[in-house]
């Protein structure tokens, strides 16, 4: 096991490498750049620009030059953002927004399994019929919806919780962007854990623990439940790293100081370091919770091995 | 003498799932739903009297209602206003069904027969017809009140709702459907073809979906955009080629369990070739789970169509989808609710009957069903 987590991350260097070079020469060779404004600037002034950050080497080597500053763990200066660089903007948001996405995540996967569980077992029935429907209409209504719907019930009319803004000491800011994040993924996760459910309950090795004699709790908890939880377990991988490195329009709405803003402004603005500083850090992501998701796998359903 | 209980042919793995989905009265309740907003999606603009792009700048924000606009109250007002534009002067107009008229009196100078243009430019009143006397002092005007319906009422431009919901059902439908099929036709493939396989070729599969994976949506859709411009089909292009990545990951662990169950290797063991393995027991047995997300992925692509928009990378006004028009009516919920409501029930109906029909399906393609 050991051996195999090992191999899967060394793995994953030529993985990132490949992604680094790809977003480097497509961000690149898309038309526009970091400095082009309404209104045209001085060609001169262009030229000092482009000198004081490396623009006017030839392509090839500004992307020697980044490879080298990204394995010293150096991400460059922000275009956009003059006075910063990549660095600094990820050491001030992504904690914020792993934290966010943490908690989110944590939320929708207990109470995903649970609702997804119990509807398995009462398959058919009001009750079946209640969280399915609800999981339905969680799917349904985007979060640029239920952002702005919650924000006005809890903050505005209630009052009892901060409509928008952050703080990081005082959890009540956290309430409204973890429950947005949280309830399309308790959704998807609830009907994905029923239907697997179902099939799990008529599996054959359930049967064979119902004949046993184990008590129901044990056949649904222990046995179902391992089965039952491989299509959420696949789905959550790509969703951890999805939700853990900021949404867009939470952030936006509630004025979150995450970095899911970075990618689109980035992108949109041609800020070069700042699209590939978030292209790195959601690939290490990704890599890594694909990997968490495998070992799980391994670990709930005996039937797969690695080696 | 023949056995009548005995069915004469075999039923296949489709009759008999067709059999049992037609039982099964939600799945049935939510394809005829489906069929119906995609009748209307397709046939209702076509059918409307109002274009969705058509701006009544009179009716701005008006609340849905069976009545016509203009209003009964509104009529003579706008009437009077077109009155003094024309520097007309006249006994009480008389309102006679949807005809308007007015004896003119006399005033200093004969009357200009090209009066008429102030009422047809107007938006309120069409087809002015003027009975001059002989000598042109006096006369009578009759004019057509244009009676519209918002049954939904209109949105902050003064375009009917219902016809831009009709559309938005038109272009969500589509891009819903274009991209799921576009992600479960490759998912599905790639998917079964890493799991079945295994070994150095998984390897190498999975590691391209982590790749392509890692590369994030919206920058993959930016740079579509910026390279091949704006347009729906780069927008299905992007929505169907990153969704197949969700569904290849889990086409492929389903298929690693199944693989090493027993009438797999029953098929191994009488000489199956591995193609007609993964065709012939893999991919059928996968359908289950399969189905299960792609009733998720249709709502997913319609969502992410309108995560676009929010962001103004999506459809363009004024063409407009489900999503566009509920992330404008979130913005006007406070003021405007029905711009918000409208939508977002359309959108729910679509979706509702999207997953029975979905679980109907994965219900009457379980063989342990029978």
């Amino acid at each position: 096991m050991l051996s195999y987590t090992l191999r899967r991350l060394a793995g994953a260097i030529p993985t990132i490498f490949i992604i680094v070079t790809l977003t480097f020469f497509m961000i690149r060779l898309a038309p526009g750049g970091p400095f082009d404004l309404e209104r045209p600037i001085d060609p001169l002034i262009m030229l000092n620009l482009q000198r004081a950050y490396g623009l006017d080497q030839p392509l090839w080597q500004q992307y020697l030059t980044y490879l080298g500053n990204l394995l010293q763990g150096d991400l460059g200066p922000s275009f956009a953002r003059r006075d910063f660089t990549v660095n600094d903007l990820f050491a001030a948001g992504l904690p914020v927004s792993v934290m966010l996405g943490g908690l989110a995540l944590g939320l929708a996967a207990v109470l995903g399994t649970f609702f997804g569980t119990i509807a398995a077992l009462r398959q058919n029935s009001w009750l079946d019929y209640t969280i399915v429907a609800l999981a339905t209409f969680g799917i349904t209504t985007p979060n640029f919806v239920v952002a702005p719907l919650l924000s006005l019930i809890f903050g505005v009319i209630l009052g009892v919780l901060p409509a928008g803004g952050w703080s990081d000491a005082d959890p009540r800011y956290w309430v409204l962007p973890i429950v947005t994040l949280a309830l399309p993924q308790v959704a998807v996760i609830a009907r994905l854990v029923r239907g697997a459910t179902v099939e799990a309950l008529r599996a054959n090795h359930v049967r064979t623990a119902r004949a046993y004699g184990l008590p129901a709790r044990v056949v649904v908890g222990v046995h179902a439940l391992r089965a039952a939880l491989l299509p959420a377990v696949s789905y959550l991988g790509p969703t951890a790293a999805a939700l853990m490195t900021g949404s867009v329009v939470v952030e936006t709405i509630f004025g979150i100081p995450g970095i899911g803003r970075y990618f689109v402004q980035g992108a949109l603005g041609r800020d070069y370091t700042l699209v590939m500083g978030t292209v790195v850090v959601i690939a290490i992501f990704v890599v890594v919770f694909n990997l968490l998701v495998d070992l799980a796998y391994a670990w709930l359903d005996p039937r797969v091995r690695y080696d | 003498m023949t056995d009548a209980t005995l069915p004469a042919v075999s039923r296949s793995l489709w009759q008999d799932a067709w059999l049992r989905l037609r039982k099964n009265r939600a799945a049935v309740a939510s394809a005829v739903v489906l069929a119906v907003l995609a009748l209307v999606g397709i046939f209702g603009p076509m059918l409307s009297p109002h274009s969705h792009a058509t701006i009544y700048q009179q009716y701005v924000r008006v609340a849905p209602s069976f009545e016509a606009y203009p209003k009964a109250e509104d009529i003579l007002p706008g009437f009077e206003r077109e009155m003094k534009r024309a520097r007309l002067t006249g006994a009480e107009p008389v309102l006679e069904g949807s005809r308007l008229s007015v004896a003119l009196t006399a005033g200093e100078k004969p009357i200009d027969p090209r009066v008429t243009r102030y009422f047809e430019r107007s938006e309120l009143f069409s087809a002015p017809q003027l009975d001059l006397a002989e000598d042109g002092m006096t006369g009578t005007l009759t004019v057509s009140v244009n009676r519209q319906y918002f049954i939904l009422g209109t949105d902050n431009l003064g375009r009917d709702m219902l016809t831009r919901i009709m559309i938005g059902i038109r272009i969500s439908l589509a891009i819903g459907l274009l991209a799921s099929v576009m992600a479960l036709i490759i998912g599905v493939a790639w998917g079964a073809t890493a799991g079945y396989l295994g070994g150095r070729i998984d390897n190498v599969m999975m590691r391209i979906v982590d790749i392509l994976y890692s590369l994030p949506f919206i920058f993959f859709v930016i740079l579509l955009l910026v390279f091949f411009g704006r347009s729906l089909v780069i927008i299905f292009i992007a929505i169907g080629a990153t969704e197949w990545l969700d569904m290849a990951r889990i086409v492929r662990g389903q298929t690693l369990s199944l693989k090493r169950r027993e009438f797999v290797q029953a098929a191994e063991a009488l000489g199956a070739t591995r193609r007609g393995i993964l065709t012939r027991h893999i991919v059928p047995n996968l359908l289950g789970p399969v189905v299960v997300f792609v009733t998720l992925l249709v709502p997913k692509a319609i969502l992410l169509e309108s995560l676009l928009s929010f962001l103004g990378l999506g459809v363009q006004d004024p063409m407009t989808s489900l999503g566009l028009l509920i992330s404008e009516g979130a913005q006007n919920m406070r003021g405007a609710a029905w711009q918000l409501i409208g939508p977002a029930l359309t959108l729910t109906a679509i979706l509702f009957a999207l997953n029975f029909l979905g679980d109907g399906l994965r219900d009457s393609l379980d063989p342990k069903e029978r």
